[in-house]
């Protein structure tokens, strides 16, 4: 399993918009994705499990990405938030 | 709130939003869970198209946003606490799949709204959006039950039945969220003349019952409780329409003559039995076109040849002995019909469609042509043939015909003598329309059809769509020499397209000899005036000059210009 803590960086944290980007970027892999967030469990790949994360800006949450393809979906999820899910 | 006017004019009343199935699902214990997940997936399905086909046209439209607010329900549909949630709900407590929908919506709302976040509190109204879709597939059709009143409408659409079912009387204007400009629910909201905006994007979330409504489909906007300065803009227009709908009132049953006494007929374009009424309201001499697509576009498969025999005849015996003309299935284009499993094209209007489609399928066609041709001895029925590019589909189509003639003595059923015409819409057609003219019973220029095909320039292609002028030489000259080769074969010769209820081109198309033309049922007294006040003679003159100009701002200016003599 790989752990990664990655910042919410956009202006207006997990909306539905970006939450629809994370879960196809989420859906692309075979491991599973979730974030953990005040001790509860939500899965990346259900746009809901994005949406009740509601993660805003600047939130620090902890991604646990386990499977088969782990690296490369550590890799994907890294760079979708670093560039802000294409958002300001 | 703004949007895209489909039918023109203006509106206040009072605001009737319509949401499809109110709330009064029940929950039902169901024995067989299996038939009702198979239900839920076949509505899965069914919602997935729809909502494809929408981002699809948003994406043209380069409405990204839209697109992608469309784009979370299409994943809610594979998500496990929504869409997986409803199948467990059927499972666990095996109830109806409509109240397993109801209950994961509401609760999931809750969840939404729970939440301190407002950008996720606004997506409950995704989540009501796709529940009525979901809803709306799984119960086939919307019901309405509304009360008396004039009301301005809004839903996310409408279908035919609907528009007919509330009626003239009580429908003042429409306002959907989705809609089409070719969709059934705009044409006949076109032909009942009821002013209708369509891909009005919030209206449902915005607009309450009985709010004061001002729709301006003149502007493209609907203003919620308008102010005094909009309320006196549509009072003029008001009276300025009362006026002209007084003055035009006296053209709705007289004969169709020139000031110079040749006659002509105004005839009206119709897709629908339910139009019949208005077309004699507003003094049509006949059908020049029924469109018969919306027939199989309505159902999940083909109406059957009785089922289209009832239609035709009855048609044919409330208009009595004026012309009928049936154009056989025109499907494809921008027409799909989805049993037909015509896969997509990259070209649809140039693709398989119209009478390519029905010669390929002879037995499909042949039952249309059967009913046509039973329902003649009831009246003037005629057909037209649409799309025809070479004489060989003509001859083939007469073959099919004569072969349907011949089942129909062996089996002892008596037909009428049905004229056989066919659409002029494609530039090969016109240029050999000296050949066909020997081939056919008589003509009807599509003029939509064939001056996107002369130009080569998509009309719902912003970019190119001005190049489609019904004003260009090329155009003109075009119809000229069809009407030409069919009065030299002895033939009539009708419009059938928008073309032909332009006024300022009406002096032309008098002059040009055509014998009718076949417009929206609401113009037909305007375009009765408008020959009224031509004379032919002058106008055959006018044609002489005008194929010598080289474009379409000449014969604009020129035409405008003729009018102030």
């Amino acid at each position: 399993m790989i752990v990664r803590e990655l910042e919410v960086l956009n202006e207006l944290g997990f909306h539905s918009r970006v939450a629809c980007r994370i879960t196809r970027a989420a859906g692309e892999f075979q491991s599973s994705v979730h974030v953990k967030k005040n001790g509860q469990s939500f899965d990346l790949k259900n746009v809901t499990g994005v949406m009740m994360a509601n993660a805003k800006h600047g939130d620090v949450v902890t991604v646990e990405i386990e499977g088969p393809d782990e690296e490369a979906a550590a890799v994907a999820m890294e760079k979708l938030f670093e560039e802000k899910f294409g958002e300001r | 709130m703004k949007g895209t006017i489909a039918v023109k004019g203006m509106a206040m009343a009072d605001a009737y939003p319509i949401y499809e199935k109110e709330g009064n699902i029940q929950a039902q214990k169901m024995e067989d869970v299996e038939v009702e997940l198979k239900k839920l997936e076949e509505a899965k399905k069914g919602c997935i198209e729809s909502l494809t086909h929408l981002i699809e046209r948003l994406q043209n439209e380069t409405d990204k946003e839209s697109a992608e607010i469309l784009d979370f329900q299409l994943l809610l549909l594979e998500d496990d606490n929504y869409f997986g949630a409803i199948k467990e709900i059927v499972k666990t407590e095996k109830i109806n799949c409509e109240y397993a929908i109801v209950s994961r919506s509401e609760s999931y709302r809750s969840e939404l709204a729970a939440l301190d976040n407002p950008y996720l509190n606004e997506r409950t109204a995704d989540i009501t959006d796709l529940e009525k879709r979901l809803l709306n597939v799984l119960s086939g059709d919307m019901k309405t039950d509304m009360e008396d009143g004039s009301w301005i409408v809004a839903a996310e659409d409408l279908t035919p039945s609907q528009i007919v079912e509330l009626g003239k009387k009580r429908l003042k204007g429409i306002i959907l969220e989705k809609g089409g400009l070719s969709s059934h629910c705009v044409i006949l909201a076109r032909s009942m003349d009821i002013p209708c905006m369509i891909g009005t994007s919030g209206a449902l979330g915005e607009i309450k019952k009985g709010d004061q409504v001002l729709l301006d489909c003149i502007h493209g906007e609907a203003l919620i409780s308008p102010d005094e300065k909009a309320v006196e803009r549509y009072l003029l227009y008001r009276q300025k329409m009362d006026k002209e709908k007084a003055d035009l009132e006296r053209f709705k049953h007289q004969e169709t003559r020139t000031k110079d006494g040749k006659s002509m007929k105004v005839y009206a374009n119709i897709s629908s039995e339910m139009e019949i009424e208005e077309l004699k309201n507003q003094g049509g001499e006949g059908i020049g076109l029924m469109r018969t697509e919306m027939l199989y576009m309505e159902k999940k498969e083909a109406p059957d040849e009785e089922t289209q025999y009832q239609i035709y005849s009855k048609i044919a015996k409330e208009l009595g002995m004026v012309p009928f003309i049936i154009r056989t299935l025109d499907v494809g284009g921008d027409k799909h019909i989805s049993y037909l499993n015509i896969p997509a094209e990259d070209n649809p209007f140039l693709g398989y469609r119209a009478i390519r489609y029905c010669l390929d399928h002879p037995e499909f066609f042949k039952s249309q042509l059967s009913a046509i041709l039973r329902a003649g001895i009831h009246g003037k029925v005629q057909m037209m043939l649409p799309m025809v590019s070479d004489l060989s589909e003509v001859e083939r189509a007469r073959e099919l015909i004569d072969e349907v003639k011949q089942e129909l003595d062996r089996e002892g059923i008596k037909y009428g003598d049905v004229a056989v015409g066919m659409m002029v819409e494609t530039p090969a057609a016109a240029v050999m329309a000296d050949c066909f003219a020997k081939a056919v019973d008589f003509f009807s220029i599509g003029t939509n059809d064939l001056t996107q095909y002369l130009f080569a320039a998509d009309r719902n292609n912003e970019k190119v769509a001005s190049l489609n002028s019904y004003y260009h030489p090329a155009l003109l000259r075009m119809m000229d020499y069809i009407s030409r080769c069919a009065h030299e074969n002895g033939i009539e010769v009708d419009i059938c397209g928008q073309a032909g209820e332009v006024e300022e081109l009406i002096p032309l198309w008098i002059g040009m000899g055509i014998d009718n033309l076949s417009v929206s049922i609401p113009s037909i007294p305007r375009v009765r005036r408008a020959i009224s006040r031509c004379s032919f003679q002058e106008c055959q003159e006018l044609v002489k000059q005008v194929l010598h100009l080289s474009s379409d701002k000449e014969v604009k200016k020129f035409m405008r210009e003729e009018k102030t003599i």
